[in-house]
């Protein structure tokens, strides 16, 4: 249990325990060989219901016991069911029959809660309770959910109880608006209960789902009124992070989308489709698996694919996929839901320019009065409270989501102030956020001129990359990347595989990883890495059979030049600057 | 009634109030034979509470003064070397008057109603309503002693604070309930955000202060610590709404505080948040004459002789010493004598008294109507400033102290050159569009006599007199100095053996009080 201090024991008393728990034992070993006997001979008598009660009153934690007690009431329940059906039996024979096993289920209840009581946390026990309601003839939920209730203000976040209790509202066909009156209750007794706002979320999606789609609209209203209960916990104590996190998940089902993952809740869409001479690539809104991807193209051929990701060598579902062909396929450009079938073969690149636009924030969507109240009461926040990061983390997160142009250099100067003094043992995700926002940032500025068909070069250095996620969505339209500069670790996260040269100079990385993205590269410059040994890179260049040209100047390598050449006999290697 | 009374005791106790319960409490428990007399029928003196039809009896304790004839007939009972001290009946409680207010909107007056009804004997009227402090100590000694027993509390559980518009000229007086715990303080819609943040400040503070040392405190609070509360709270950043609310409310347990006092009683308020409940507050269900009999229930169970209607005459004094009380013409030889102010002989000084002035209304709908009927506590000290105690407590069916849907709203003043309390409750009457149909105003005297005074005997204590506080610290302690100065080597209450069964009496008293 929370709050629950723990007083030392002294010697004396370990003593005492001791003995008494040498004599306890000895019981339980006895009682429970009698137990594993009986039921190895198949006798679900009363004497195994009580010989195993009697245990389970001590320690409600040995699920075989309860498995061995659901066994038998599982026999009576047959047995009742037979005599029920049996039209020889008289009817007193019957409702004797069925009351014998409704009080044993009800037994099963007074056990069960015994059990609880001294162990409000035992999985059994609350297991043994939510399957004796579901066979009791009229199980009293009423009363049911008074002791969930009873146990859940004892203990907030007894999550036994939490989960017992989402099992009776079901059974007992609670409406979500009960359930969504029974989280105000807790949360109004004490806000910061982070189960409580939980659940009240779940409830509100479930109010707020439409019939046909399934999927959970909640309006800028109700929004808005949400955030004005959850703004006085946060006022209240703006350390408290349950309010907080209540928060983000309102703006994120506000927006419909998850913050920062811009494509997670809009339909698949294709975002790019491009013939690169030995492939065709098709880059999509989301991982897609092949059977799906060949609903979009003018080929059944399953073996040809080849797919990419960051975390596996060979993924089976990815956002960028290769066709492998010396022509074209024909592919379907226009949006799932049209009336006609549009095709394209491919002569020029396919961009999904609009999609593309919202995936990097090209255009600012305006933000719902909500949103500028939230930012004015973080703003406010901050002033009082300098110290405090959540309303400067919510500040930065809400502006990431809704101004990133416009708020551009002041989300960098607070991710940097979280990580570098606010919340710096944190400061991996801050950087991480710094990262993912100026390559975005980047990307935009060069956006026009990638989506134009003269270019195919990405630049984006010096800017503290730690993560090129994010960058898959333009594997059709890059060729040339440079990301010089940056604290990027590992060359075989980057997803371009039609990249012919990469520039990837001064970042921290020790060594190269086999990356089947990579294997178009004719151009590799790791100038300025801190790769020293041969061993670390060869694995990589048997993937990079094209290349041509290798710049590793001012890195330990330098010095094994004859050795790496005898690795790398066509490949031209530059081990100073020009 | 005309059983004989035991010739000699250890101490005889005058008065049936609440302070000389305690001590006979203390007194019996600590293994001393004690008799309890009272003039009255009835229990608990001026601390008493009665039922419609019983409030006459406050005005019947008159008692006439010896004649001669009688002087010379208990002169009999005593020795040569002894001398007779007739004893006193002072009027604690004076300038009584009751009226049922007729009303337009009753067809029946009420009165006929209710007695119609059976209903005039649901009333408990206190002539010194208080609340208990959850941890105070009052409360620990009711738990300590096991006198919680014999009580049943609920929770004072709405805590209003008048604010008015100063710019208005006829300002209306608005009653703001006032959250007291995190629940209440999140829910409140009285606040601001910004008021709620600063609350919430305020009491982690007081968290953060109670824990040091007094001295240290003082440190804290700096050049405030002897400057008015309101000047502290106001250099914490805290609006002029949220001080009235602090110092008046959660403060409310030191009237016109400073920095240091006021820290201090915020700080007791606030440590006896969620003790029992959201509130800190308890109040006796019947009436806070309960609690009088309570003790002297523990009293009686531990031998005190009780005897109720009991002419009581006169003290025998030998030299400095009483050595005997008259009583229905009967002598009882005692080595202690503890009385009520009441019984004090005309003859002795009064050091000084407080005047208390005590209006008590029954009304049939509350100052400030909601769902749900509420205890409620209403400290009107901002809109008197220059007086001490100003308050309103509005208790009914809850507390089993009127029928359902009536309230008891008792004022409570000390007297200043202001508007009076009973005049500020009606104001608020009126506003609230309440109209009482009964009233009975009272002053009720607060007597201290010089304790080294030699007029009254060395073996005499008297117990402390009714008081306006809002709680029962300070008579809890008095009572507690007295005993221990009389008896230096007997225990004052001491906590009670515990039985196997009767798990902890802190269960108990939050038993009773989940009932709120």
């Amino acid at each position: 249990m929370h709050f629950v201090k723990k007083v030392p024991t002294t010697e004396q008393e370990k003593a005492a325990k001791e003995k008494e728990h040498a004599k306890r034992s000895a019981q339980f070993l006895h009682a429970r060989d009698r137990i594993i006997a009986k039921r190895d001979a198949g006798e679900y008598d009363d004497e195994l219901l009580s010989l195993t009660q009697a245990i389970l009153e001590k320690n409600a934690d040995i699920y075989t016991f309860w498995n061995i007690r659901r066994t038998a009431i599982e026999q009576r329940i047959e047995a009742n069911e037979l005599i029920q059906k049996n039209p020889e039996i008289g009817e007193d024979e019957k409702l004797k029959s069925g009351q014998k096993l409704e009080n044993l289920l009800a037994g099963e209840l007074f056990l069960s809660y015994e059990c609880i009581k001294s162990n409000p946390k035992s999985y059994s026990a609350w297991y043994q309770r939510a399957w004796v309601l579901q066979r009791q003839a009229a199980p009293d939920f009423a009363k049911e959910l008074a002791l969930c209730e009873k146990a859940l203000q004892m203990d907030c976040r007894n999550f036994h109880c939490w989960d017992h209790r989402r099992i009776v509202a079901r059974l007992a066909n609670r409406t979500e608006e009960q359930e969504l009156e029974f989280s105000n209750k807790l949360i109004d007794e004490n806000f910061s209960n982070y189960s409580a706002w939980h659940y009240r979320s779940i409830a509100l999606k479930n109010i707020h789902r439409d019939a046909q789609t399934g999927e959970t609209r909640i309006d800028d209203s109700l929004i808005g009124s949400e955030l004005q209960k959850v703004k006085n916990a946060f006022y209240m104590d703006a350390e408290d992070q349950s309010a907080w996190t209540y928060t983000r998940w309102l703006l994120e089902v506000g927006s419909g989308k998850e913050f920062l993952r811009p494509e997670s809740a809009a339909p698949i869409e294709l975002i790019s489709a491009s013939f690169h001479g030995n492939n065709t690539t098709l880059v999509f809104s989301r991982a897609v698996t092949v059977p799906f991807l060949l609903t979009f193209v003018d080929t059944k051929d399953t073996t040809r694919w080849r797919a990419f990701s960051s975390t596996s060598p060979h993924p089976t579902s990815s956002r960028v996929w290769q066709y492998l062909s010396d022509s074209p396929l024909r592919v379907v450009i226009s949006s799932p839901n049209a009336e006609n079938v549009e095709w394209s073969d491919l002569k020029e690149i396919y961009v999904n320019r609009r999609r593309l636009e919202t995936i990097y924030d090209v255009v600012e969507t305006p933000e719902p009065g909500y949103i500028q109240e939230l930012l004015q009461d973080c703003h406010q926040l901050i002033e009082l409270e300098p110290k405090n990061k959540w309303p400067l983390y919510m500040k930065t997160l809400v502006l990431m989501e809704y101004q990133p142009i416009k708020a551009h250099d002041e989300i960098i100067t607070n991710l940097r102030t979280l990580s570098d003094s606010l919340d710096s043992k944190r400061s991996e995700l801050y950087k991480s956020l710094l990262s993912r926002q100026k390559l975005n940032h980047s990307i935009r500025e060069q956006f026009e001129r990638l989506l134009g068909n003269e270019h195919d070069q990405l630049v984006v250095r010096y800017a503290e990359l730690t993560s090129l996620e994010g960058v898959e969505y333009l594997a059709g339209l890059v060729g040339n990347a440079d990301f010089q500069g940056n604290l990027l670790k590992e060359i075989h996260r980057i997803v371009l595989p039609n990249l012919h040269s990469l520039t990837i100079s001064e970042n921290p990385i020790e060594s190269l990883s086999p990356s089947p993205s990579l294997s178009h590269l004719t151009f590799l410059s790791i100038a300025g890495t801190q790769i020293s040994t041969v061993q670390s890179v060869m694995p990589f260049f048997q993937t990079t059979p094209s290349l041509d040209r290798l710049l590793f100047a001012e890195t330990p390598l330098v010095e094994k030049t004859e050795e790496l050449r005898a690795q790398l006999p066509g490949v031209r290697l530059i081990p100073h600057w020009l | 009634m005309d059983e004989k009374l035991p010739e000699s005791v250890d101490v005889v106790v005058l008065g049936t109030g609440l302070p000389e319960a305690i001590l006979a409490s203390a007194c019996a428990r600590a293994g001393l034979s004690v008799l309890h007399l009272d003039r009255n029928e009835y229990y608990g003196s001026d601390w008493s509470s009665f039922t419609m039809t019983m409030i006459h009896e406050v005005e019947e304790n008159k008692v006439p003064k010896l004649s001669e004839e009688e002087v010379s007939k208990l002169s009999a009972h005593l020795s040569e070397s002894e001398k007779l001290v007739e004893l006193g009946n002072r009027e604690i409680i004076e300038n009584i008057q009751r009226t049922w207010i007729p009303r337009e909107s009753d067809d029946v007056p009420m009165k006929e109603k209710l007695e119609k009804m059976g209903q005039m004997r649901r009333f408990s009227i206190d002539l010194v309503p208080k609340i208990l402090v959850s941890k105070g100590n009052m409360v620990q000694t009711l738990c300590d002693s096991q006198v919680s027993h014999y009580a049943e509390f609920k929770l004072v559980n709405r805590q209003l604070c008048p604010t008015q518009d100063k710019n208005s000229e006829n300002p209306k007086i608005l009653l703001n309930p006032v959250p007291c715990s995190k629940g209440e303080i999140f829910q409140s819609n009285v606040l601001s955000i910004l008021e709620k943040r600063a609350l919430m400040k305020f009491i982690t503070f007081c968290t953060q202060w109670s824990t040091k040392p007094t001295e240290e405190g003082r440190e804290l609070l700096g050049e405030y610590s002897d400057r008015p509360f309101s000047e502290f709270l106001a250099q914490m950043g805290v609006t002029e709404t949220l001080q009235s609310f602090i110092i008046n409310t959660i403060g409310i347990l030191q009237p016109n505080p400073t920095a240091m006092s006021g820290m201090l009683a915020s700080c007791e308020f606030m440590d006896s948040v969620g003790h029992f409940g959201p509130s800190p507050f308890l109040f006796p269900l019947y009436g806070c004459g309960e609690l009088s009999q309570c003790f002297c229930r523990l009293a009686a169970v531990f031998g005190s002789l009780y005897c109720l209607g009991r002419p009581v005459q006169a003290m025998v004094k030998e030299n400095d010493r009483i050595t005997a009380i008259i009583a229905n013409n009967e002598r009882i030889n005692c080595r202690h004598v503890v009385m009520s102010p009441r019984f004090v002989p005309e003859d002795v000084p009064i050091q000084n008294v407080q005047k208390i002035e005590r209006v008590v209304f029954a009304t049939d709908k509350s100052i400030k109507e909601v769902e749900k009927e509420h205890l409620t506590l209403l400290n009107l000290a901002s809109l008197r400033p220059n007086s001490t105690i100003s308050r309103l407590i509005e208790i009914g069916f809850e507390a089993c102290t009127a029928p359902k849907g009536h309230f008891l709203v008792h004022a409570t003043g000390t007297q200043g050159d202001e508007k009076s309390v009973e005049s500020l409750a009606e104001q608020i009457f009126e506003e609230s569009q309440v109209s009482p149909y009964w009233k009975m105003s009272f002053t009720a005297n607060s007597m201290k006599f010089d304790p080294e005074g030699a007029e009254l005997g060395s073996n005499v204590v008297v117990a402390p007199p009714v008081d306006a506080n809002i709680h029962y610290s300070s008579v809890i302690e008095e009572c507690r100095k007295l005993f221990c100065s009389t008896w230096p080597d007997l225990d004052f209450l001491p906590r009670a053996i515990k039985n196997e069964e009767d798990d902890s009496e802190e269960k108990e008293a939050s038993e009773s009080s989940e009932t709120a």
